[in-house]
């Protein structure tokens, strides 16, 4: 792959010639590859740089009347406040500790059971579990998290469960602050494992048969293979996955906390886009303040993403740009 | 290519069937859109839609009583829905955009627009009704009528900019304290008017009855919902309030709070208050409470008690509702659970932009004639009503629905009576009959026992500057926070109630005083009117 | 697969299926629970806590409630009207978009791919997007704004370029010296061997349309262009007195019966449950073989 890169790269600096016909050429090379760029360039250009002039918000005592043009300029005011806010560390750390959970956790086990449905030699069990575990991913957050409201009270049943296993105490565990972010992340799991799986069953179904026969032939038994022909076969598809999935380590979406948490349990579950909710509750139409929030979340999420991109570059050659 | 074929054949299947649902309602819609050009004038009107209402008709405009509207004023219109639950959100989105502004715009003026009314006539959004009064006359003597009413129809300049929803009914509180009567009976007891009443009341639930919890409430209906409850016997509000020399008050920084986190954290110790009321969501309370494993609790008089009693079947199974407890036997409660204020709901605005504003003026004054009235409330007589002995009474279409609607449904498809919207609302005959078990009926007077005291404490909906109101939300949403974790800390114990003043001392740092300062110089205003 | 069976691997075997079959009872609860709570009796059901493993009252009055409910139809033909025409736009342009992004001597991909992932991160907020696209591109209330503003998933894009780069380059170079351009490539050598990844992007995006509701909020003013996605969430949450969410509506609401909240459920997500199966067979492999060989 590379060979042919350089080979073109090559190509391209080899003559000096006039600005002009080095455009010429370059239209009569990629001349199709321009004309199927237009709906993306123009996709993009139009309906997320339009309003992306939004983001002076941020730096705004922004007025919803008086819009953009006419809302006074504060600097960095909002900012300032918010790092201030009594609660400012408490959110950061509970955004982070929650997201990191969830990534750990969340994020290998679609992968396994990929890797073990590919195991399954009888193909309609192998059919009957993906199909059955990709169901949940369509029932609403409300639904889910109503059932896990009942089943985790004083005597619902996976209390009693446990408590009879003496892992915890019989109690209302949604009420304890220490088990909030595992109630998050495991519910999360039981929720989106099938669906999760879809992305990685797609990437093995391009496996190249002929690498399992090879291996096979030089004697590789089954977890051999799957360590030296399965993995580095789907790995970019992995890594990539894991790449943008850490560029979303500041966006914990509130819904389902908020359906989940409590005042006894703030101390672990508040998150950043709680707080916006709650404080957008008080009807006070401050954008300026909450775009100054969501800002300072992107900006760390991008900046994951760049330095999880160039490790990835380093290490496995494979990367997002 | 067999994935071809494969799309291809079901992009067919689902257009056919996407083709033959959809087209039969096209031509349902356009049919109505020919009756539409026949009438004189059509406006475009924007509105919340009531929970009561979204599952059973499409728009407004399939409501019995807009169809009746219609045929009265002569002004067709076309109705604009946000979704239920995103109300708050589309409403700032149009004041955003300002383009295609609906004629009328029916919303929380007081609390949605930043800054207020006021500041929505200044910004060119709305128009001020005042010069308008002339062709609206049912309207002005509706609001003269009574003093305070009008005051709260006026903005701090005086400007009139909205029709409101006006209250014609005494009934301020809908929700309060309920106990099981026929445990009481079977004990011997009376229903509990103190505290200390309460707590003889809940333990002879626990010991006698043998009740797994007495009491159960939610946390956020003791503390942060805004909710007075067992904290009106320490004559505190649970939010701000006016004190006895009509002084604003924050009431959880009050002696008065330390003692109901007291009495609160003994209950909960004893195990008479729930052990999840941190934690517990109103499923299960729901579920409790009609399965006899809760013995009082906190209810709304039409949802909650109508529901349970559906679903109880428990053999005599009688719930009360009880005023709340005061300190001391035959002392006067001053507060209501909640208090609707004279004008509730949302209030129909004109905007600029509207061009028939003389007919939409008329039309909504035609709302409060005393027709007008009894066609909202009420409906169609010989349809949804019958005169008997002067009084109008739903027939069976509202109260025993046939296709087996609630009360509340069937009210929202044929009239406008069990929510806010502009109009006279909330009149005697329809509160008399909308609750239809005694024990509604009983609970809502008992909620309603002080009523005239409670008046005295409940602050008057406020208009805040803009400044005002950010300055506000980033108070409160620290205070809140805070308030609700703490309260729920005191009352399990985690922490000591002798931690209480640092805890007032937090939040006084958090800036309650500029909170308070601010609703002082709401309510100057408010007086000012 | 050509295992051997070592006993290792046949122990293996045993305990995956095991594994397997508990995970899948575990994840079929939810959807069990769904089904039953909707044939219950409303007032049963709401006396009921913990687990259900039947019915409690069969009656199916919950359906009956549900299809009177004239939002749902309504909601149905525009959701399936947005899922069919929206999910085709979005698979054909993401391909297309995705094979540009992959063409190695073309000059502007590495910053295109800037230019894209950059707005995953950075965006104007809901106003200013609800203002360009409403205002400035006259787009509000119309169906096209729950499909155009979602045109392309960074995300989507990202994950079929990451597929597109897997296809070996040795069948395009065969096809480049038998004289193809980039538009023949795309059509008849990319296309065809990216089944799996087409289906999985035919599913993301069909699901994604069908579970869309955010921005029929944003744009939408009539109710007849409600998606059935509205529809739902107001039956869910404007009722449930629990939580903050139901702030909003709040107060003296009467309830809607239990189990009709899940017959909502029920109706509005079978069909699009239907969809897998068709999908799962584009999962097979030896894609890559037959058209190397062929």
């Amino acid at each position: 792959m590379a060979k042919v890169a350089l080979v073109q790269g090559e190509e391209v600096k080899k003559p000096k010639v006039s600005l002009g016909t080095k455009m010429k050429k370059e239209w009569n090379r990629n001349k199709y590859v321009y004309a199927l760029a237009i709906p993306l360039i123009a996709y993009y250009a139009i309906f997320h740089y339009g309003p992306m002039y939004g983001i002076v918000m941020a730096f705004q005592d922004y007025s919803i009347v008086d819009g953009i043009s006419g809302s006074p300029f504060i600097g960095l005011d909002n900012f300032i406040k918010f790092f201030e806010s009594h609660y400012f560390w408490r959110l950061i750390r509970n955004t982070l500790a929650l997201s990191i959970q969830n990534i750990l956790w969340g994020f290998p086990a679609p992968l396994i059971l990929a890797l073990l449905l590919n195991e399954v030699k009888h193909k309609k069990f192998k059919k009957a579990v993906q199909t059955i575990t990709y169901l949940p991913h369509f029932i609403s957050l409300v639904v889910v998290c109503g059932m896990l409201n009942q089943f985790l009270a004083r005597d619902g049943f996976i209390t009693s469960l446990l408590s009879s296993l003496g892992l915890v105490e019989q109690t209302n565990l949604l009420a304890i602050k220490e088990y909030f972010r595992t109630i998050y992340v495991a519910s999360g799991i039981w929720q989106e494992i099938g669906w999760g799986t879809i992305i990685y069953l797609a990437a093995l179904s391009g496996v190249d048969e002929q690498l399992y026969e090879a291996a096979a032939i030089d004697g590789a038994n089954r977890f051999k293979r799957l360590i030296h022909v399965t993995l580095p076969s789907i790995a970019p598809t992995i890594i990539m996955l894991f790449i943008l999935r850490v560029g979303q380590v500041m966006s914990v979406g509130f819904e389902k906390v908020i359906l989940l948490y409590n005042p006894q349990t703030y101390e672990t579950a508040d998150v950043l886009s709680t707080y916006i909710y709650r404080y957008g509750l008080g009807g006070s139409f401050d954008y300026g303040y909450t775009t100054a929030i969501g800002l300072f979340s992107s900006l760390i999420n991008f900046i994951l993403v760049i330095l999880a991109n160039q490790f990835s570059k380093k290490v496995s050659e494979t990367s997002l740009w | 290519m067999s994935f071809r074929k494969f799309a291809v054949a079901c992009m067919c299947v689902m257009l056919a069937v996407g083709a033959t649902g959809c087209g039969q309602k096209e031509a349902g819609t356009s049919s109505t859109d020919t009756s539409k050009g026949s009438a004189d004038k059509s406006i475009t009107y924007w509105a919340a839609m009531n929970g009561n209402v979204s599952p059973v008709v499409q728009n407004y405009g399939e409501v019995e009583y807009y169809k009746q509207l219609k045929e009265k004023t002569g002004v067709a219109i076309e109705f604009l829905h946000p979704p239920v639950g995103q109300e708050a959100e589309q409403f700032k989105l149009l004041i955003a955009s300002r383009k295609d502004l609906p004629d009328v715009i029916q919303a929380q003026w007081l609390s949605e627009y930043p800054g207020g009314p006021e500041k929505a006539v200044k910004d060119g959004i709305i128009i001020p009704l005042n010069d308008y009064l002339d062709l609206a006359p049912n309207y002005k003597a509706a609001m003269e009528a009574n003093p305070e009413m009008f005051k709260q129809c006026k903005t701090d300049e005086g400007t009139i900019y909205a029709f409101q929803g006006l209250n014609q009914g005494d009934v301020k509180a809908f929700s309060g304290l309920v106990l099981r009567e026929d445990w009481l009976e079977d004990l011997g007891l009376e229903a509990p008017e103190t505290i200390e009443e309460w707590e003889t009341v809940l333990r002879a639930f626990k010991e006698e009855k043998g009740v797994e919890v007495p009491l159960s409430i939610k946390a956020l209906d003791l503390s942060g919902n805004g909710l007075n409850l067992f904290n009106a016997a320490y004559e505190i509000g649970i939010d701000f309030y006016l004190d006895d020399n009509g002084k604003v008050q924050y009431g959880p920084i009050q002696p008065g709070y330390k003692e109901y986190l007291t009495t609160l954290n003994r209950w909960y110790k004893e195990g008479l208050l729930d052990p999840d009321f941190a934690s517990i969501d109103s499923k299960i309370i729901d579920a409790n409470i009609i399965n006899g494993k809760t013995g009082a609790t906190f209810a709304w008089v039409g949802s909650s008690i109508g529901t349970w009693y559906k679903a109880a079947t428990e053999e005599g199974y009688e719930l009360v509702g009880v005023p709340n407890p005061v300190l001391n036997k035959g002392d006067e409660g001053k507060f209501l659970s909640g208090y609707t204020n004279s004008i509730a709901g949302p209030a129909a605005a004109i905007t600029a932009t509207a061009e028939n504003v003389e007919e939409i003026v008329k039309m909504f004054d035609y709302l409060y004639t005393e027709e007008g009235a009894l066609l909202k409330n009420f409906g169609v007589e010989g349809l949804t009503y019958n005169m008997e002995d002067g009084k109008p009474v739903y027939t069976d279409l509202i109260l025993n629905n046939p296709d087996g609607l609630s009360i509340g449904h069937a009210m929202g498809k044929y009239i406008q009576a069990n929510y806010g919207a502009p109009g006279l609302c909330e009149i005697p005959e329809y509160q008399e009959q909308y609750y239809q078990l005694d024990a509604q009926k009983e609970a809502a007077a008992a909620f309603n026992k002080y009523v005239d005291n409670a008046a005295k404490h409940v602050i008057p909906p406020l208009t805040a500057t803009s400044d005002e109101s950010k300055d506000l939300a980033t108070i409160m949403t620290e205070i809140n926070t805070y308030r609700d974790e703490m309260f729920i800390a005191f009352v399990t114990g985690a922490e000591s109630l002798d931690n209480f003043d640092q805890y007032v001392e937090q939040i006084n740092k958090f800036g309650i005083d500029r909170a308070i300062e601010i609703k002082e110089a709401g309510i100057k205003r408010y007086e000012a009117r | 697969m050509v295992g051997k069976g070592s006993l290792g691997e046949r122990i293996f075997d045993k305990f995956n299926i095991v594994l397997l079959t508990f995970i899948m009872i575990i994840t079929l609860y939810p959807v069990i629970y769904v089904l039953f709570a909707s044939l219950s009796d409303s007032n049963a059901l709401l006396a009921h806590t913990g687990l259900l493993f039947k019915p409690l009252g069969l009656n199916v009055d919950a359906y009956k409630a549900v299809i009177n409910n004239p939002n749902i139809v309504t909601g149905y033909c525009v959701t399936l009207f947005v899922v069919i025409v929206g999910t085709f736009l979005n698979v054909f342009v993401t391909a297309i978009s995705a094979f540009v992004l992959t063409r190695k001597q073309f000059p502007l991909n590495k910053v295109l791919l800037v230019f894209i992932v950059f707005t995953m991160y950075f965006g104007g907020g809901m106003i200013p997007r609800y203002l360009f696209i409403n205002d400035t591109l006259g787009m509000g209330n119309s169906i096209w704004a729950l499909m155009l503003p979602g045109l392309i998933s960074t995300y989507n894009l990202i994950i079929m370029r990451t597929n597109f780069q897997s296809i070996p380059d040795s069948l395009e170079e065969s096809a480049k010296i038998d004289g193809a351009n980039d538009i023949t490539i795309f059509f008849k050598i990319i296309l065809p061997l990216s089944k799996a990844i087409i289906a999985v992007m035919v599913l993301m995006y069909g699901v994604g349309h069908w579970n869309a509701w955010f921005d029929a909020m944003l744009f939408i003013r009539s109710r007849d262009l409600y998606p059935l996605q509205i529809i739902l969430r107001e039956i869910l949450i404007s009722n449930s007195t629990d939580s903050m969410i139901a702030s909003g509506a709040g107060g003296d609401i009467e309830a809607i019966g239990e189990s009709i909240k899940y017959a909502t459920i029920v109706v509005s997500t079978v069909p699009i449950l239907c969809v897998y199966p068709f999908v799962q067979k584009y999962f097979t492999k030896g894609v890559m073989i037959g058209a190397v060989k062929g």
